[in-house]
Parts: structure tokens; C-alpha cells; sequence
């Protein structure tokens, strides 16, 4: 049987849907008997579906300029 | 979608868990414009080295390209490279055939850069710092029977599509990208923020399958834990 630190190890494979039929079986398992578990998993997937709306620290507009003026220089 | 022929609570719990993870994550950046990530004006205007055009391409994607630089060649090379791959991506708009996105072109272009660039200067490079890491278990937060050390944080949520990252997450989740192992943060930036596909990260990192799969969960189980703390304890 799995334990709640199978699952952690297991939950990237989980959450992008890479199981067969029988390791989804025994995940789910786990995861009926287990509030931990379910709570981390919904978490875990959270996460990772808004990871998409999380924007990088942006350069600043001198930046951008002086890479533009470096890329121009170098076009002559 | 609510299962109401459930009425143990822990069994509707586990069946909305169940329909909720069967579903595959495909939701797509807010800011990203589809198909492309720019409009048909902003991509003609790059296509004739426009200089607003190029710096919005430049802002959108240089912390992305640095990243990619850093995991293949070291952050001692990494400004170098993206410098170098800004210079041929300039050169090389006016061509553009739009076979594939603009991202995956700028991707490919810079990670060709940096696996050249690794090449030439391999005999200086030290490798071991640069190779994928062996796979750490995750022994710190799970006691001798392998059953969680601590509580799980119930996350702070007003309701469940309340947006996670608040400002303040957002720049501790940042700090701890940052703090992150050069390939697990392009990894992790590749494939589950800017949304590419796990083969195009593969290719464009040149690493396995397998080892991309590993270093990715490294990446999400550390954002886990720091956002897991951060829940608890309102400190970065």
C-alpha cells in the first residue's frame, strides 16, 4: 500500500495523468483513506494550474533599450 | 461539477477529487494572446525590426531566455548567450515563416546559442555543476513511516477560482525561482508557466524525458513547500 510519501513522490506523475489504470487504483486508494493526502493533492494541482498566471519579474524599459541599442549596433 | 448521490462526506470528497484530477490542466496565461502570443500588428512590425515591437518582444521574453541560457551553459555565459540570440533574432524577423510560434522560434534559436556556445567553451565549464541533479527524497517532511511530518496548511482560499498568488506569494514565488537550480527553473518556467510542451522543453533543454519528469517534480514539490509555509506562516 502506499504511503503519503509515495504519493507526494508520485503526484507530478498523478496530477499530468502519466498512471496506468492499476497505479491510479492504488493512488486513489491512498488517497480515499487520507485527508492529508487529498488536501495536498488538491493544493499540489492548484498550484500548478495557476503557476500559468504567474507573471516573471519584468526588465525595465532601460533594459529593453539597451538591449535594442546593443542588437542595432552590432546590425550596422 | 458536484456529485450529490454521495452523502458520506469523505467518499463525495474523494469522488470530486477524483472527477477534479481526472480533468487535464489546460488552462493558458491570461496575458497570452492565441494563436499567437502577439497580434498580427505587433508580428508585422517585428517582421520589419520595428524598435517598439522588438523591446515588447525583448520585455515579454528576456527573463525566460536567461533562464534557458542559465540551465544549458552556466550563469557565467547565460547574459552572453541571450545577448548573442537577441542579436540573431533581429537579424532574422524579416524571415520569420511563422511555421511555428514565435516563442518556440525564440526558444529554439536561443537554446541553439547556448548548446554552441557550451561546446566552445566546455574545457573551462565545470560539467557536475551543470548536469540534471539526482532525485532527492522528499525525506524532511515525512516522518520514519513515511506518513506527513506536519499538517498540510489549509490554504487561504474565498473560493475555489479565487486567484492563489497574491502580490506578496507572487514575489516570495519568485525569490524561491530564483533560488532554484538553473535547469529545474527552466524546466519549471517552460513547462508550467509560459505552457510549453514537454517535448519542445526536452528539445529545447536536449534532456531526456525521464530526467525532465524528475527535475520538474523537484521544482513544483520546493514551490509547494515555500507556498505551504507561506500559508501558515505569512513569511516568505
Amino acid at each position: 500500500m502506499l504511503k503519503c510519501k509515495d504519493i507526494a513522490e508520485q503526484s507530478s506523475e498523478f496530477v499530468d495523468q502519466q498512471f496506468s489504470m492499476k497505479q491510479k487504483a492504488a493512488y486513489f486508494f491512498h488517497l480515499l483513506m487520507c485527508g492529508q493526502c487529498r488536501r495536498y493533492i488538491q493544493q499540489f494541482r492548484l498550484m500548478i494550474k495557476q503557476s500559468k498566471n504567474l507573471q516573471q519579474k519584468p526588465i525595465s524599459d532601460e533594459t529593453a533599450e539597451k538591449i535594442l541599442q546593443q542588437v542595432k549596433k552590432h546590425n550596422k | 461539477m458536484k456529485l450529490p448521490f454521495i452523502s458520506n462526506p469523505t467518499l463525495f470528497i474523494a469522488a470530486d477529487l477524483i472527477y477534479t484530477t481526472a480533468q487535464p490542466i489546460t488552462a493558458k496565461p491570461q496575458y497570452m494572446i492565441s494563436p499567437q502570443e502577439f497580434d498580427e500588428a505587433t508580428l508585422s512590425a517585428l517582421m520589419q525590426q520595428d524598435d517598439l515591437a522588438f523591446k515588447k518582444l525583448v520585455k515579454r521574453y528576456h527573463p525566460m531566455l536567461l533562464a534557458l541560457a542559465n540551465s544549458i551553459v552556466g550563469e557565467a555565459f547565460g547574459e552572453e548567450v541571450v545577448q548573442d540570440a537577441w542579436i540573431s533574432i533581429y537579424q532574422n524577423l524579416p524571415g520569420f515563416q511563422r511555421k511555428s510560434s514565435l516563442k518556440t522560434w525564440v526558444y529554439r534559436i536561443t537554446s541553439n546559442k547556448a548548446i554552441s556556445r557550451l561546446r566552445r567553451e566546455k574545457k573551462h565549464i565545470n560539467f557536475s555543476s551543470l548536469q540534471p541533479e539526482s532525485y532527492d527524497r522528499e525525506t524532511d517532511c515525512f516522518d520514519a513511516s513515511g506518513h506527513w511530518a506536519s499538517s498540510q496548511a489549509k490554504w487561504e482560499m474565498d473560493q475555489p477560482d479565487a486567484q492563489l498568488f497574491t502580490q506578496e506569494l507572487q514575489d516570495c514565488i519568485n525569490h524561491v525561482l530564483s533560488q532554484l537550480p538553473p535547469l529545474q527553473q527552466a524546466i519549471f518556467m517552460m513547462n508550467d508557466v509560459e505552457g510549453e510542451s514537454s517535448s519542445d522543453t526536452c528539445n529545447n533543454l536536449e534532456i531526456t524525458a525521464s530526467n525532465m519528469r524528475v527535475l520538474l517534480h523537484r521544482a513544483r514539490f520546493k514551490l509547494y513547500s515555500h507556498i505551504n509555509h507561506f500559508q501558515e506562516t505569512g513569511e516568505c
